[in-house]
Formats: C-alpha cells, structure tokens, sequence
C-alpha cells in the first residue's frame, strides 16, 4: 500500500526533531533539583539550537533547489532519503555523547552535531515531502497520502514523546539516541526503498537558484496560502508550548499530565482523520481549512477560560473538553496543509512547465521555521510580562486567545486563496 | 523513435508534431513510440535520463539524440539528411 510506504518514513521526520526539541536542553543543561551533571550552561545550550535552527532554515530552499535539479540515476528525491538518512540518524545519535573537556570545546562539539543534524534532517526531508506531489495522481489521492503521512506524524510523535521518556528513565540519553534514532533510520529505509519514483524527468533548461526562488514567490496562490499558514504555525507552536502551563498553572495539575492533555488531543484529532479525508475531496481543500482553523481559533480563546466555567464542572474536565474539542480541527492542521502545498506545486508545474516541488517544501520550511522562532520569542515576552504561575496567570490565561487571534488573521488571509483557480489550471496537467 | 510517459507535458505538447512527420514521411521513414513507464527496456540501453527525447536510428545503430520540445522545422531538417 503506496499511503503506508510514503506516509511511514513521516515517523522519522516527526519522531527525530521532537526528540531533539524535547531533551537536548534538559540533557545538557538539567535542572538543579534534579541532581544531574550540568554538561554546559544553558545560554549556551540555547545559543548551539540557534546555529543548528538557522543551518536547518537556511538550508531548506538550498536542499529544494538541489533537489528539484539533480540528475541522479536514481531519481531526484530517492537518492537524497537513501544517503542521508545514515549521516541524519549518526548525528543525532552523536547529540547524546557530549564530548569535551571543557564548556567552549563542548559548545563547539554541541553546535557541529546540532548543525550537521539538522544540515541532514533536511537533506532527507525536503527531498522526501517534495515527493507527494509526483505520487499522487489526483486529488484524493494527494488527500490520502497526507492523511497517511498525519498518522505517522502522530505515532512519531507519540514515539517521541513517551518512548523517549521510558527509554531515558530505563536506560540513558546514549540507549534512547540509538534505538530513536534505529527507528527513525528505519522508517526513512522503508520509504527510500519501497517507494518508486520516476526515473526520469521532463527535458529542461536547468534554472538558477534565483530564479527557482523568484518563481516561487510569484505563484500568487502560493503567497496566500503561506501568510495563512505562516500565521496558523504561529498560533500553533505558541500553543504548544503554552499547554504544560495551562496544564499546571490554569488546571492545577502536575506535569505528568501535559502528556495525557496533549494524548486526548491526539487520539480524537486521529479519529477525525477520516472525516476531514471525505470533507476536503467533496468541498476541497480551502473551504475545510477554513473552517478547521476558523474552529481552531474558537478552541484557543476558550482555554483562556478553563477553570473558569461556571457550575460545579471539575477543572480536569474544562481542561479535556477544551482540548478534545481541538481534536477535529488539529486533524486539518495535520493533513491538509501538505497537500495543498502538493496541488500549488502541480499549479506552478502548469503555468511554468517546470517540475521544482521540492523548492516549494524548502521555501514553506524557511518561512515556517523562523515564523515558529518568533512565537516562541513573543509566547516567552508574553508569560513574563504577564505572569506564569497560580497566583499569577494572566501570562498562561490570555496566550491562548492570542494564538487564537493568529490563527483568525490566518483565516482572513486564506479567504483570498483562489481555489477555484488553482483545481481549474491544475486540470490540465494531471492525468 | 519517441521516449514519452503521460505525466509528461512536454511529451503530449510533442505528439502531434510526431504524428504530423509520421504522415509526411510515410513509407520512407517509421516512426515509433516508447512509453518508458510501460517499456523500460530502450531507455536503459540508450541511456534516455529526461523527456520527450527523440532517437533517429538507420540500419539499427542510433544516428541522431535530440531532447526537449522541438519545431518542426528543425526536426524536418535532421530528417531529410537520411533520406
């Protein structure tokens, strides 16, 4: 099955940047009570993610641009994941064997590993989502494989975030770097060499890295579909570093239960999945996107409010309502941005008979990544300036309604998206 | 003979072309086409990496490569020096 062969190396993708995300700071730079070796300060810690964050954005349309040239035997995608995905899974494992004898030779060491992680994270990535376009022969199909690729992104997800923590607690960072990143070598090999892609490729004047970008940025649908998603990534990521205060700050609870919050989001976003398949091929993708972030927004504003409902409702309950209600439109987050992007590639394809899906991906992971940066430097302003704990939350309380406010101001953008547009001049390329 | 796949647009953009010079050249020249998804064969053995490309062959060894949309003024010229 194409969905599964395609869709699992989704759990190497999602799988190693969480990981990473989640644990390099605390494994370096642990917490005084927990009464672990401190390997670097953490302003350091901080400063070696920023490098490797600015080689990861910088390198995304650079890697695009690679790709959508290349004249490998083996195609123009498959080549990228096959050789890799051996550098991407050695430097990540490498992340948890600090070596140096000294904090600057260990800042150093951090900051080449963190680099060359994510140099070839995307290498591998890029490559392999620039790849949905060419397999998927229609619409629903373009719907199917992103569908496929939401569920993996989720077991990824869940990999990461609970097989991590055993892992760490049973064995050690060094265990937990190998068998993650053995899994996340794993699913990309099954994709890289089950997957067939075409061997060959349309004749054609190589262009210049200028003009493959100038291309892009002139594919207008293009332009409104990423401010909207610039804006919904905004809204996003500063929710999902907003959620363990809103568990512990707004709901009173421990941090333990961050995770079962997030998994009832999850498990219900999963379940929708097959709905949101069935809405976009009968309405398309806009009309459902609007309506999955006009609901998402909704969803943000009220967890401004749990703890807060009237009536004798236990917090716990406010909290997992709320939060199961982000289920449905968590499931269009997941699935139909990808093949969306997949469709505005078929576009440029029809009005400039060149293939360059993979600068496309490059140049959406550019903006996104730094958009993602941003919120969290605003979510961070925000929690200070207003306050983070029980006694004083209106930091916690109000972050939501703010990244709901992103998320509307996506809406807005995307109601110029000319849908009709894209679906009418895509017609005429795909077969 | 003509290397082509579906998905191709400059391929389909070529077809008629091809099939125009097939009349014309009728009893002089064969013409051919390859779909390279279906017949994987050629496009090993004369190492075809992009299409449409089109081979010219005479007496069975390959005398002509040209890749990419052509007109068919250009075409009509690389045919008429084999016949």
């Amino acid at each position: 099955m194409l969905g599964v062969r395609y869709g699992v190396g989704y759990v190497g993708v999602a799988l190693l940047t969480q990981v990473v995300v989640q644990w390099v700071t605390y494994f370096y730079a642990p917490p005084a009570e927990r009464g672990l070796a401190a390997l670097l300060p953490i302003a350091l810690v901080g400063l070696a993610m920023v490098i490797g964050r600015i080689i990861d954005a910088v390198a995304d349309p650079l890697v695009g641009f690679w790709s959508d040239n290349s004249r490998f035997q083996g195609g123009r995608r498959l080549p990228f994941i096959k050789y890799g995905m051996v550098p991407l899974a050695l430097s990540f494992f490498l992340v948890w064997i600090p070596l140096g004898g000294s904090d600057t030779l260990r800042f150093f060491y951090l900051a080449f590993v963190l680099s060359s992680f994510f140099f070839f994270y995307t290498v591998v990535v890029a490559p392999y989502l620039a790849l949905l376009p060419e397999l998927a022969g229609d619409h629903s199909e373009r719907t199917r494989l992103s569908a496929w690729q939401a569920g993996f992104n989720i077991a990824g997800l869940a990999i990461a975030m609970v097989g991590s923590a055993w892992l760490i607690e049973t064995f050690n960072f060094k265990i937990m770097g190998l068998v993650l990143g053995l899994v996340a070598l794993a699913s990309f090999a099954i994709t890289g060499f089950t997957v067939k892609e075409r061997r060959l490729q349309e004749a054609g004047e190589p262009e210049s890295l200028w003009v493959s970008t100038a291309l892009t940025f002139r594919n207008k649908p293009f332009l409104f579909y990423l401010a909207a998603q610039l804006l919904l990534w905004f809204g996003f990521n500063m929710t999902m570093i907003a959620v363990p205060y809103v568990v512990t700050v707004l709901m009173v609870m421990d941090e333990g239960a961050v995770g079962l919050v997030l998994g009832v989001a999850l498990l219900i976003s999963v379940l929708c999945f097959p709905l949101i398949v069935v809405l976009s091929n009968r309405y398309g993708y806009k009309k459902v996107l609007l309506l999955t972030m006009t609901l998402q927004a909704l969803v943000l504003g009220a967890l401004g409010f749990v703890g807060l409902w009237p009536g004798n409702i236990p917090i716990l309950w406010q909290g997992l309502i709320t939060v199961g209600l982000a289920g449905f439109p968590l499931a269009g987050f997941f699935i139909i941005p990808n093949a969306m992007l997949a469709e505005l590639t078929d576009y440029d394809y029809a009005l400039t008979g060149k293939r360059r899906e993979a600068i496309y991906f490059g140049v959406q992971g550019l903006i996104l990544k730094s958009a993602i940066g941003l919120s969290s430097l605003v979510l961070t302003f925000v929690l200070e300036r207003y306050g983070f704990s029980v006694a004083q939350p209106l930091g916690v309380r109000i972050s939501g309604p703010l990244a709901g406010f992103f998320v509307l101001a996506g809406v807005a953008v995307l109601l110029f998206y000319p849908q009709d547009l894209v679906t009418e001049k895509i017609k005429a390329v795909k077969i | 003979m003509d290397f082509w796949a579906v998905w191709c647009s400059p391929c389909r953009q070529i077809a008629p072309l091809f099939a125009e010079l097939s009349r014309e050249y009728q009893g002089k020249i064969k013409f051919v086409k390859v779909n390279v998804d279906q017949v994987t064969e050629p496009v090993g053995r004369y190492g075809i990496m992009s299409i449409p490309t089109l081979m010219l062959f005479k007496d069975g060894r390959p005398m002509e490569t040209i890749v990419g949309l052509q007109q068919k003024a250009g075409l009509k010229e690389v045919l008429d020096k084999y016949i």
